[in-house]
């Protein structure tokens, strides 16, 4: 064998690479020239506090169990079966019930029409606010004794879908087989408004150990549940941009619902951590989204360095908050503007008046409904009435249950009498617990009303 | 090198300073990235993030202590992780939706596509890590050292990564010819 042939047969490393370097500079077509670099632009991840209706946040969702089976399996019953344009999104069977149809118009900020491509990213952003709602239960309010998770009834469907239409208008609609009084998986029309307008900032708050005490020592104020508003006064230790995502998760053996969130600092944030940490072991943290504390953890004097445990989270929560590290603190293209509202009657119900196979526009604003950055305006309630008999849109209650999450020392009695209900009424409202009083640390109680 | 001993500071830099580096060296960064996601939107986020991340250090005094490509990398390569690990979560969540899939090639000219569907051939005989220290191999002013770095590797770690994907390249002639 000559010298040449011995080459091909056994090429020398240096071949290899060079080969490989040579393939690989194909990709230099692909990698475009920097833009302008401008510091001011960059967004730097600064908190601006703004406070968001109560109850729009984990106030809603604390008491909600997702069931990822289910999402699964609307994916895989749901989108085949139900057409959508290229620009619209959809999710779920075919419901057959009544629906909420909103209208929203994209205002871009300096007049004219959006873009095609605003358009689109605008119905994509909206759909995964509201997929974020979307395969949620909740408890009939009526019989708290069914209490713990409830199980989707997957033979009935509801669903809602995201349809632009052209050229500046998208259109939201949210059905169900449920009818409205009897309450949904997605609560009202206006739960579905606070979902899509929701900023998703994520913050880790500091409790003032003055206020709040620390682990040991009780404050003058109680530290603030799963679901409370937060002061809007204190300042955020650490805000998104300090956070590159926590993603594990981990089932707790002694409670299923709870699942243990971990996040990651980036290089800045674990400094800022590591040094507050030394100073302020004992203090609580809380977890925040649009000021709503969605957990809390204790100040651990030396954790492992770069990261933060945050148990006690439901599985909603994390789900909800990987999604929003994902996709949701951005801010939509352009801002929106409600402009319409209907319910629609479903096809064999008789509605006395109007027209049903179109969606008929009820409602007005009587102001512009900016959904970015704050959700709604406090108090705001749709003055909504349709003079059908099959179904009513409920105004906006706060949610009937509140989360408690178990603290150490805490007792079944302590807990009755802190939330001012009696002692059964809260073993009813939590069959899961053990009969004997014997409470787990970050056990998830339901609160009855008192 | 690139560990921080201490509370040792770099000397205070201008934002000149690092705007003459993002010039230099966006490309690079976007280049790693985007071979490692293959997705030329995420190569742009990820990238801008890295220069954003990379700025904000900058700016507090925690600027490279040694030779500044490869702290950008090692930036880049954290937030490569991250992403590749959020794809993972996200694709369990109900987001069928997030938009088209990451298929680079598609529509692109006949060029690059060529090049994505050669690269998908490397990919899948070569491991990541071999694939990896390749990529970085690629990039001439890295030195072995300087990858280890990246790569949490020793020197040698390095060397013997690299022997092994000689190793699979010469039993797959038609990845380097």
């Amino acid at each position: 064998m000559n010298e040449d042939a011995m080459n091909k047969l056994d090429p020398s490393d240096e071949e290899l690479l060079a080969g490989v370097r040579r393939r690989l500079s194909g990709v230099e077509t692909l990698v475009p020239r920097p833009g302008p670099w401008d510091a001011e632009t960059t967004p730097v991840d600064r908190p601006v506090r703004t406070v968001v209706r109560p109850g729009i946040g984990f106030a809603g969702l604390a008491p909600l169990v997702v069931v990822a089976a289910l999402v699964v399996v609307a994916v895989g019953l749901g989108l085949s079966s139900r057409a959508s344009s290229p620009a619209g999104l959809s999710i779920g069977k075919t419901p057959s019930g009544p629906a909420y149809v909103i209208t929203y118009r994209l205002v871009p900020p300096n007049g004219g029409r959006p873009s095609t491509t605003e358009l689109e990213q605008t119905v994509r952003m909206l759909a995964l606010r509201l997929a974020s709602i979307f395969p949620v239960a909740v408890l009939p309010a009526s019989s708290p004794a069914a209490s713990g998770p409830l199980m989707p009834d997957l033979s009935r469907a509801e669903g809602y879908s995201v349809t632009a239409q052209a050229p500046d208008e998208i259109v939201v609609r949210y059905e169900s087989d449920y009818r409205m009084d009897e309450g949904s998986f997605v609560w009202d029309a206006n739960a579905i408004r606070a979902s899509l307008g929701m900023t998703g900032r994520i913050e880790l708050v500091d409790l003032p150990a003055a206020v709040y005490g620390t682990s040991g020592t009780p404050g003058p104020r109680e530290v603030p549940q799963i679901g409370a508003s937060i002061d809007p006064t204190l300042p955020a230790l650490l805000s998104r941009s300090d956070l590159s995502m926590g993603y594990g998760i981990s089932s707790d053996f002694v409670n299923p619902d709870v699942v243990t969130l971990r996040f990651d600092f980036t290089d800045a944030g674990a400094r800022t951590m590591a040094d507050y940490s030394q100073a302020n072991t004992g203090h609580y943290l809380a977890l925040t989204l649009d000021g709503v504390v969605a957990g809390t953890t204790v100040m651990a004097g030396q954790g492992r360095y770069g990261t933060l445990q945050m148990t006690t989270v439901p599985l909603q929560q994390v789900m909800l908050l990987a999604w929003l590290f994902e996709e949701g603190n951005a801010p939509l293209p352009v801002p929106l503007t409600e402009v319409a509202f209907a319910t629609v009657a479903p096809p064999g119900w008789v509605a006395p008046t109007g027209p049903q196979a179109t969606p008929t526009p009820i409602l007005a604003p009587s102001g512009p409904g900016y959904l970015i950055p704050i959700p709604m305006p406090s108090g705001w309630s749709p003055p909504v009435e349709v003079s059908s008999p099959w179904v009513t849109v409920p105004p906006y209650a706060s949610p009937t249950y509140i989360v408690y999450v178990v603290r150490p020392g805490d007792t079944l009695s302590a807990i009755a009498n802190r939330f001012n209900v009696s002692l059964a009424s809260l073993e009813a409202a939590n069959p899961k617990i053990d009969p004997a009083g014997i409470l787990w640390v970050g056990t998830l109680l339901n609160i009855p009303a008192p | 090198m690139l560990e921080r001993v201490g509370d040792a500071r770099v000397v205070e830099v201008s934002d000149e300073a690092f705007e003459a580096l993002y010039r230099q060296r966006y490309r690079d960064v976007y280049r790693y990235v985007l071979l490692m996601l293959r997705s030329a939107d995420d190569a742009e986020d990820v990238t801008g993030e890295v220069f954003h991340r990379a700025f904000v250090a900058w700016s507090s005094g925690h600027g490279p202590m040694g030779a500044q490509l490869p702290w950008l990398l090692l930036i880049a390569r954290r937030l490569v992780i991250d992403k590749t690990r959020r794809r993972r979560l996200i694709s369990w969540l109900p987001l069928g939706l997030l938009g088209p899939a990451n298929e680079p090639s598609a529509g692109a000219e006949t060029g690059r596509a060529e090049f994505w569907i050669w690269f998908d051939r490397f990919a899948r005989e070569l491991p990541t890590r071999q694939r990896e220290v390749l990529i970085l191999r690629y990039q001439r002013d890295l030195d072995d050292e300087e990858i280890g770095e990246i790569l949490r590797l020793s020197t040698s770690g390095v060397r013997s990564l690299v022997a092994r994907a000689c190793a699979t390249l010469r039993r797959n002639p038609e990845i380097w010819r």
